[in-house]
């Protein structure tokens, strides 16, 4: 019975540390699709012109949290309501950035929304390295501390 | 229709108060009350539908107008840049928006319009039959004579040209017909579907210029008959000269307010000297946007 118990506290200390690190590789994951749907974007407008809704309408993706930011920004537009980010894993200057870029996006001609999708795309880029080195770095290390934590309180406990 | 491109404030009033078949243009202007074209005459709009008081009009704001060229672009002013620089953008039902602004420049060519301060938006409606009755005018055993229709601007040529269009093609002489749909208001082509009933012999290109439309248009479509919207600059007049060359028939609109504003016209002084045009419509707002005013012969003689 008691073994029983130290698994499961084992098991719910080492869960925490395991979802706090995979707070940062979901981060990544959702910086590195949306570089894509950037990337997606850019050949859209550049070569085809389409137009906002059109690609909204036909781009897919398995990250339910792009997924959900596009659900978003697409009921804000057609709603004529201010753009507005609901996403958890974003802190607020995060959000900021895709306020500003969604709130821009469409708003210009072909040669400046070129302009303005190639410095995002930089942006994104440079953000997207930071959240590779931040998952390797923190989400790595939480994973671990979890496990090591368990290990403390059962021994404690033991 | 308007639903997509209109503040939900505005369109609730329209469909509350007014009857859409009515409603020929909506104009907004920077600071100035919304005006609107209601069975040829002209009212304020107001939160009670049309007004004649100035007061009581809602007035277009720079917010309400930008709004509505992005929607009208999908969200998106990049898709539709060419039409900003053409001065009006043609939606897929046949509604077009005429933009005033301030235009951007470049080595003397049109780069884009910015600042938008007016839209003139423009609202089809087929009205089936309109032209029926001078349909014996214009054909006869089977063929169409060289058309010329006349009036000043919302006098109802679009909508006339459309069943004149609609009214050859189902009649079924058999003639093969071609429209050149230069801004896209006769057949409201979207993704190549027309949404306008133009007819089952009817093949139209849409946003071609004239001479690019009546040289490959012949030569690959084979037409009988071309039908054409606003002649306005000798480059159209030559095309139609050179289609009148190939054994081709006409029918064609012009801005004009009557047959005397025709000939006063440089443009079509040869037209009429050569008799290119078998016969002249007249048309006007007199009882409604395409009153028939008159037909008549190439000798301006009056038939009608």
């Amino acid at each position: 019975m008691k073994l029983l118990i130290l698994g499961l506290i084992f098991a719910s200390i080492s869960f925490i540390g395991y979802k706090f690190g995979d707070t940062y590789k979901e981060k990544e994951a959702f910086y590195k699709e949306f570089l894509s749907f950037l990337l997606y974007l850019k050949s859209q407008i550049n070569f085809l012109k389409t137009d906002i809704l059109e690609i909204l309408n036909t781009y897919q993706t398995k990250n339910k949290n792009l997924n959900n930011l596009l659900l978003n920004y697409r009921y804000d537009i057609l709603n004529d309501k201010n753009i507005d980010i609901e996403l958890n894993i974003l802190k607020e200057d995060e959000k900021n950035d895709f306020i500003n870029f969604f709130s821009t996006l469409g708003k210009s001609d072909l040669f400046t929304q070129n302009e303005f999708l190639e410095n995002n795309i930089q942006f994104f880029s440079d953000k997207l390295e930071e959240k590779k080195s931040l998952n390797l770095r923190y989400g790595v290390m939480y994973k671990k501390l979890g496990i090591l934590f368990a290990f403390f309180v059962c021994i404690v406990l033991i | 229709m308007l639903e997509n491109i209109l503040p939900t404030s505005i369109y609730e009033i329209l469909e509350k108060h007014l009857n859409y078949s009515k409603i020929y243009e909506l104009r907004l202007r920077l600071d100035k009350p919304i005006v609107v074209n209601y069975s040829s005459k002209f009212y304020y709009l107001s939160l009670e539908g049309l007004t004649n008081l100035e007061e009581n009009a809602i007035i277009g704001t720079k917010h309400l107008i930008d709004s509505i060229v992005l929607k009208a672009s999908n969200y998106s002013i990049y898709s539709i840049n060419e039409d900003i620089k053409r001065g009006y953008i043609t939606l897929n039902n046949g509604i077009r928006i005429g933009l005033a602004g301030e235009v951007v420049s470049e080595n003397e060519l049109v780069k884009t319009i910015k600042d938008f301060n007016g839209l003139n938006i423009r609202i089809p409606h087929e009205i089936k039959n309109c032209s029926l009755n001078i349909l014996n005018y214009i054909v006869d055993n089977g063929q169409v004579f060289n058309t010329l229709i006349i009036s000043s601007p919302c006098g109802g040529k679009t909508t006339f040209i459309r069943d004149i269009c609609y009214q050859i093609s189902n009649k079924n002489y058999p003639l093969n017909l071609l429209l050149l749909d230069e801004r896209n208001e006769i057949s409201a082509t979207y993704k190549g579907k027309n949404t306008m009933n133009i007819g089952k012999f009817t093949d139209v290109i849409v946003y071609g210029n004239k001479k690019l439309g009546f040289e490959n248009g012949i030569r690959s479509m084979s037409p009988n008959v071309i039908i054409t919207d606003e002649i306005a600059n000798k480059e159209d007049v030559d095309a139609i000269n050179y289609a009148v060359n190939c054994g081709v028939s006409i029918v064609a609109t012009t801005h004009a307010k009557d047959l005397e504003d025709i000939k006063a016209k440089k443009l079509f002084a040869d037209v009429l000297y050569k008799k290119i045009f078998k016969r002249y419509i007249v048309l006007s707002q007199k009882n409604g946007a395409g009153t028939i005013e008159g037909v008549f012969d190439e000798n301006l003689i009056r038939l009608l």
